[in-house]
């Protein structure tokens, strides 16, 4: 737990650095309460980056390291930032011939029909059969449109 | 799932999302789509791999669902492309989406 007793700015307790205005409306209770959750808020968001888990890896002679079987089959982005330094992150890479396919439109209906290829089982169809049945509901949807005008 | 690549080709057409897709096309478009499905079943999967018409592409950037072990995409129309999977020996298709390469002559 971080206290905030203690939290200073410019050399002065932080909550008289609030403006006299502001302190007009709020008690110096619910002033110094509030400052105290922002405070502990981002202290906690970035706890991991303070405390990163650190682990010695050995570079193998072909010049691997593992990152973990969790990650096996992930693409990574690595960054070196100086000569020794990388930061490796997990990464969506799109190559530019499946752009078309990460629309919105196109993603949704490729979602919509894998969900419904893994909830039933696949069965044969003959092209000539379905064309002809399309285009048959396709003629009743037409007339049923034509006779209710 | 046996699978051997001089086997046949043998399509699934059910999924609704590739119907309703097909629906929408014009009568020109839907004719092409039907010739390159009858021009599938001629076909064996080794064939349908190497045909430099149906341009087979392996999608890498959609991970599978689990039970589905990698999509595709190929070319149905000139300005069309299908998404499908293999199951068996079934090419079940999954939608249909303008191919934009084409479209805009990249290709």
């Amino acid at each position: 737990m971080h206290s905030c007793k203690g939290l200073m700015h410019n050399g002065e307790p932080l909550w008289t650095s609030v403006s006299s205005d502001f302190s007009r409306h709020y008690t110096f209770e619910q002033i110094t309460s509030a400052i105290c959750s922002f405070v502990r808020g981002t202290i906690g968001m970035n706890a991991n980056l303070l405390d990163p888990k650190t682990s010695v890896k050995v570079i193998g002679s072909s010049g691997q390291i593992s990152l973990g079987k969790e990650y096996a089959g992930r693409q990574v982005l690595i960054e070196e930032r100086e000569p020794g330094v990388w930061l490796v992150r997990t990464a969506l890479v799109i190559p530019e011939n499946e752009a078309w396919l990460h629309a919105p439109q196109a993603q949704h209906d490729l979602q919509e029909a894998l969900a419904w290829a893994q909830a039933n089982p696949p069965r044969e169809s003959d092209p000539d059969v379905l064309f002809k049945e399309l285009g048959n509901a396709q003629e009743k949807r037409r007339s049923r449109k034509g006779g209710s005008q | 799932m046996r699978k051997k690549n001089d086997d046949p080709v043998k399509v699934d057409l059910n999924n609704p999302v590739f119907q309703r897709q097909l629906v929408s096309l014009d009568k020109t478009d839907a004719s092409r789509v039907l010739a390159t499905l009858k021009k599938l079943l001629q076909l064996t999967w080794q064939q349908v791999y190497l045909d430099p018409g149906l341009k087979w592409e392996k999608i890498t950037s959609v991970p599978p669902p689990p039970g589905i072990e990698s999509v595709y995409s190929l070319r149905i129309t000139q300005a069309r492309r299908a998404t499908a999977y293999r199951d068996g020996d079934l090419l079940r298709f999954l939608t249909i989406e303008p191919d934009h390469d084409a479209t805009y002559g990249k290709k």
